[in-house]
């Protein structure tokens, strides 16, 4: 008894009696795989037992559950599979498709969302976002997160508003779980693994696929120890830094072998696969979804437009979940991840995120032993999985499109008459404002506006009340204005003024409803001032300036269609035309306004618009929070910099 | 040593610390790596072998107060660096956790939960540099406090249980998790006649609403009682009635199981769950054959379907396909369509086949066949 104590002990503590079970080189790399104390190591997860070679994690370990719908816990491979086919099924809007099969033969799934013409509602032509699930097997948060966004996806495909908008004007391509061996050998042992707890490798904690040096696939034996640190890490097998900058390993047994080739392991070559589907040329958004540490990272490809629009969207995104998630950018050549190919190759927005913990079990009250961070507690998962979701969501409603104007009708507030409508409708690869109704605008009247866009604009709570996205922070109404440049002095510039009321949620189109989406269009009144010196028609820029939900400004000009191409968006300007990835104000909307309601109109209305209300873009980072990553790595060469100039002096 | 080359040396640390830092994975492979390898490298040297032996030795024979001392003498002998100060101090920490505590080692135990981590090892695994502690004292400190009260709890139970004390449930309902946890440990390691006593009160008090659920999952299944069981299924919070349904074997179960599974499959939170677990049953008892069937057109009928294709029977298949091609009801035919899909063998690729050929067939469904088969 008290050997078998003293040897348990010796073990935890590595002492030279216990031969020390797994060595590990300087790069970390398991030194003695073929050593049967380390080879034939095997460990047991459970709640609170540290004896023996039981690892205890504080909280109860989890175990797959079988069922379709959502648990607070994980759901297990098959049971999740047929809750991506049932939705399959059940929609008409989700086309499921395989595009590879794993080495094991097992077939791997892409499923498509959206509305099927790959058109926008306004003819123009879609984009696409593609989000990765399951890459590494033992990450169990990355299935259920994924799965989320795709239910949530289906969900709300019918809202009438923000799920509308995105099903029939984004194409978004699902991967839930792309290691299909390496995920069901996870769930197969869910709480045995074995290596050691510094480097926990097969069963519940196998990170890389099943593939081995001899070409037999890996077996699903625990207990047939020979081939238990065998496989490809799959986020290093992408070109784009395949093999370089020392992030990744050449050793079949590392936990980062990055395979004998770029892409040559099935799956990855699924994962290409399914991004042709989107197709490549319009995607603009990639996430490959992992777990832990919390935190978006992101490769810069040196194209500076791309890696700021990207850093802003992320920002977006964190900002959902107040910056809990920290951003981390890399700015070398990359090391084969997912995420360097589809940035790199592809110059869009992508990231690794790996969801949490930060730390690891310890962040739920665990024991924090090495890697607990994989193994979310089951009471755990319900609330990640709507955080994740909500912040992806955030992200794809941002890449769709940008925000900009579509429609604009004013009506005389007595009597109801129409003196000004115009719509921007297709004209060739671009659009040109349509204006059906062009009567002036009479000075002491009053008029109501019904202004309409291209997407939903505001938020609502559960209650119904406009409100901002979590984490947003947009102007319930807009600054809209109706600015005479004509004129000067007070009266030139009038404020057309409203609250989140004004945003209409009831159908019924120009006037009285919205136009597409809930919320994508208002309804305010205003009164042309009486003393305005319009004896002579002088032309009225309605001056539209507001932010979307996402704190996206408007497209200053929607005569080009706004677009994604080489790392930038094309088509995106400020209301002078200039094409700068944020937008401007809208001051395309040019009526007139007289004392006479029968005047002439004036001859020239190619005005523009003051420039005194310059819009705040919104925060590159979403006002802060963790990561850093760039300052930290400046750091360096500031303090050694000022160590250099304190020595001249 | 020179006032410049202690500029230098320090430029270099300084250098190497935000190389470690940095969220930038490119640069410097080697010199990132040293920091892990130094801190695994942390046993050896004689004292910490020495030390380490005197740990297993005072736990082996229980000794507490010794254990105290040895963690306080752990805490500054300055023959250790902090990275093996730390193992050894994590590695006895832990074998606390199953003794019992005396005041001494309660008061080390509660000064190391707040310990200040000083070895940190930082992993690449994530493709990028994250920091973490190489061994987490303060985790483990707080674990064993967290043992130690559960371990407290159920001793109390068990002697409560001892006592056929009804109160204990009271006491279950007041306590903490923590203490809830130890109940329920009690609970579950008593014999079957001694906590069959407390079935009846803790199936009125879960249909009460009162927070028993644990303790009545851990009952019912300590006592075999299955009513109790199924009160659980159907009255419990989601994820305790989804870990007792988890419990029920429907092949060695009693002829009451499919009622049991009957009813769960009625509530929302646990229906596919239950409707996956009648599964097995559906190839040899037709009434849960039928459950299954007329479940497909109601709300958790995606998952009868795949509960229906998880028997791979001939009988179910060909009926699936009747269904496919006769009936009049869209959601029940894309739910059969489902449970083909999902059985995925030549028998029903078969009827897939017949069925996307066949001139009724409406496109809306057609178009989920082909991707399917492969077409």
């Amino acid at each position: 008894m008290m050997r078998g104590l003293l040897a348990t002990l010796a073990l935890s503590l590595g002492l030279p009696m216990a031969q020390a079970a797994c060595q590990f080189d300087n790069f970390g790399t398991i030194s003695n795989p073929t050593d049967p104390s380390c080879r034939d190591a095997q460990f047991r997860y459970t709640r609170s037992d540290n004896t023996g070679n039981n690892v205890a994690l504080g909280y109860d370990v989890p175990l797959p559950v079988d069922s379709l719908t959502p648990v607070d816990g994980f759901r297990s491979y098959q049971s999740l599979f047929e809750r991506h086919q049932a939705l399959d099924a059940d929609n008409s809007t989700v086309a499921g498709q395989v595009v590879g099969q794993t080495l094991a033969g097992r077939d791997v799934w892409v499923y498509v969302i959206g509305d099927a013409d790959r058109t926008t509602a306004d003819g123009g032509s879609e984009a696409a976002a593609l989000i990765n699930g399951t890459i590494h097997a033992r990450e169990w948060q990355s299935p259920e997160a994924v799965t989320e966004i795709y239910e949530q996806l289906v969900e709300i495909q019918a809202d009438g508003g923000f799920g509308q908008y995105l099903s029939e004007n984004l194409s978004v391509l699902i991967v839930p779980v792309l290691n299909v061996d390496g995920f069901t050998q996870t769930q197969r042992y869910p709480d045995r693994f074995t290596g050691a707890e510094r480097q926990p490798r097969d069963g519940r904690m196998r990170r890389k696929n099943m593939q081995s040096p001899g070409g037999v696939p890996v077996d699903e034996d625990i207990d047939a120890t020979t081939d238990n640190f065998f496989g490809v890490d799959l986020n290093r097998n992408s070109p784009r830094g395949w093999g370089l900058n020392g992030g990744s390993s050449n050793n079949p047994v590392s936990l980062v072998y990055r395979g004998p080739a770029a892409q040559s392991e099935p799956e990855i070559q699924a994962l290409v696969a399914a991004s042709d589907l989107a197709p490549v040329t319009r995607l603009r958004f990639f996430s490959d979804v992992h777990s832990f540490s919390q935190i978006f990272f992101t490769p810069l490809t040196g194209n500076g437009r791309r890696d700021q629009i990207t850093a802003n969207l992320v920002g977006r995104m964190r900002a959902v979940l107040g910056n809990k998630y920290r951003y981390g950018a890399e700015s070398g050549s990359g090391i084969g991840l997912t995420s360097d190919y589809f940035a790199r190759t592809f110059q869009i927005p992508a990231w690794t995120l790996e969801i949490e913990p930060l730390s690891g079990g310890v962040d739920y009250g665990g024991t924090n032993h090495g890697h607990s961070g994989f193994v979310l507690p089951d009471d755990q998962v319900a609330r990640m999985r709507d955080e994740v979701a909500s912040m992806v969501l955030a992200g794809l409603y941002r890449q769709t499109d940008a925000p900009r104007v579509q429609a604009v009708e004013i009506r005389d507030q007595a009597s109801g008459e129409l003196r000004y409508a115009a719509s921007w409708v297709a004209d060739g690869d671009g659009r040109r404002l349509d204006v059906s109704t062009d009567q002036a605008l009479v000075t002491g009247r009053a008029y109501r506006l019904w202004l309409a866009f291209n997407r939903p604009m505001r938020w609502r709570d559960p209650a119904g009340a406009v409100s901002n996205y979590p984490g947003q922070s947009t102007a319930a109404f807009p600054n809209l204005r109706l600015q005479f440049p004509t004129l000067t002095g007070a009266g030139s510039d009038i404020p057309i003024s409203g609250s989140g009321s004004n945003w209409l949620d009831t159908p019924g189109g120009a006037g009285s409803g919205f136009l597409r989406y809930r919320d994508d269009a208002l309804s305010v009144a205003f009164t042309v001032p009486q003393d305005l010196p319009a004896a002579a028609a002088v032309p009225g820029v309605l001056v539209i300036e507001t932010l979307d939900i996402v704190m996206a400004a408007l497209d200053g000009d929607p005569t080009s269609r706004v677009d994604w191409a080489g790392g930038r968006w094309i088509g995106y300007e400020d209301e002078d035309g200039n094409a700068n990835d944020v937008g401007g104000r809208d001051c395309k909307i040019v009526v007139y306004v007289a004392s006479d309601e029968n005047a002439t109109p004036p001859a020239s209305r190619d005005v523009g618009c003051s420039s005194a209300q310059a819009p705040a873009p919104p925060p590159a980072n979403g006002g802060g929070g963790g990561g850093g990553g760039l300052v930290l790595w400046l750091l360096p060469f500031l303090l050694i910099g000022a160590w250099r100039q304190r020595r001249r002096r | 040593m020179s006032r410049r080359r202690t500029g230098v040396t320090f430029g270099v640390f300084v250098f190497a610390l935000c190389v470690a830092w940095s969220t930038t994975v490119a640069a410097a492979p080697g010199a990132k790596r040293t920091e892990a390898a130094k801190a695994a490298k942390a046993t050896s040297g004689g004292r910490y072998e020495q030390m380490a032996r005197k740990s297993a030795a005072l736990v082996a024979a229980s000794d507490t107060q010794g254990l105290a001392a040895h963690l306080r003498q752990l805490k500054s002998d300055a023959a250790l660096d902090d990275a093996a100060r730390e193992r050894l101090l994590r590695a006895t920490v832990l074998e606390l956790a199953t003794l019992t505590p005396q005041s001494d080692i309660e008061t080390e135990i509660r000064s190391l939960s707040g310990y200040q981590t000083k070895t940190w090892i930082t992993e690449y695994e994530h493709g990028h540099p994250e920091r973490f502690p190489a061994y987490d004292v303060a985790a483990a400190a707080r674990f064993v406090e967290q043992r130690w009260q559960e371990t407290t709890a159920r001793k109390t139970a068990a002697a409560a249980i001892g006592r056929a004390d009804t109160a204990v449930v009271d006491r279950y309902i007041s306590g903490s998790a923590t203490e809830r946890q130890g109940f329920e440990e009690a609970f579950a390691a008593a014999t079957p006649e001694r906590v069959a006593v407390y079935a009846d009160d803790l199936e009125r008090r879960l249909t009460a609403g009162a927070p028993v659920a644990g303790l009545a999952r851990v009952v019912a299944l300590a006592s075999g009682d299955e009513a109790l069981l199924e009160a659980v299924i159907l009255d419990a919070p989601p994820q305790e009635a989804l870990r007792a349904l988890a419990t029920i074997d429907p092949a060695g179960g009693s002829p009451a199981t499919l009622t049991i599974l009957a009813a769960a499959a009625e509530r929302d939170a646990t229906a596919s769950a239950a409707l996956l677990k009648i599964a097995p049953l559906a190839t040899t008892d037709t009434s849960a054959r039928r459950l299954l069937f007329d479940a497909l057109d109601g709300p958790h009928g995606a998952s009868a379907a795949a509960a229906l294709a998880r028997g791979n029977d001939p009988g179910i298949i060909d009926e699936l396909a009747g269904l496919l091609r006769n009936s009049d009801d869209e959601l029940q035919r894309r739910r059969a369509l489902l449970a083909l899909r999902l059985t995925d063998n030549e028998r029903s690729r078969d009827h897939l086949r017949a069925f996307a050929r066949g001139p009724e067939t409406p496109t809306s469904l057609l178009a989920e066949v082909p991707s399917w088969l492969r077409q």
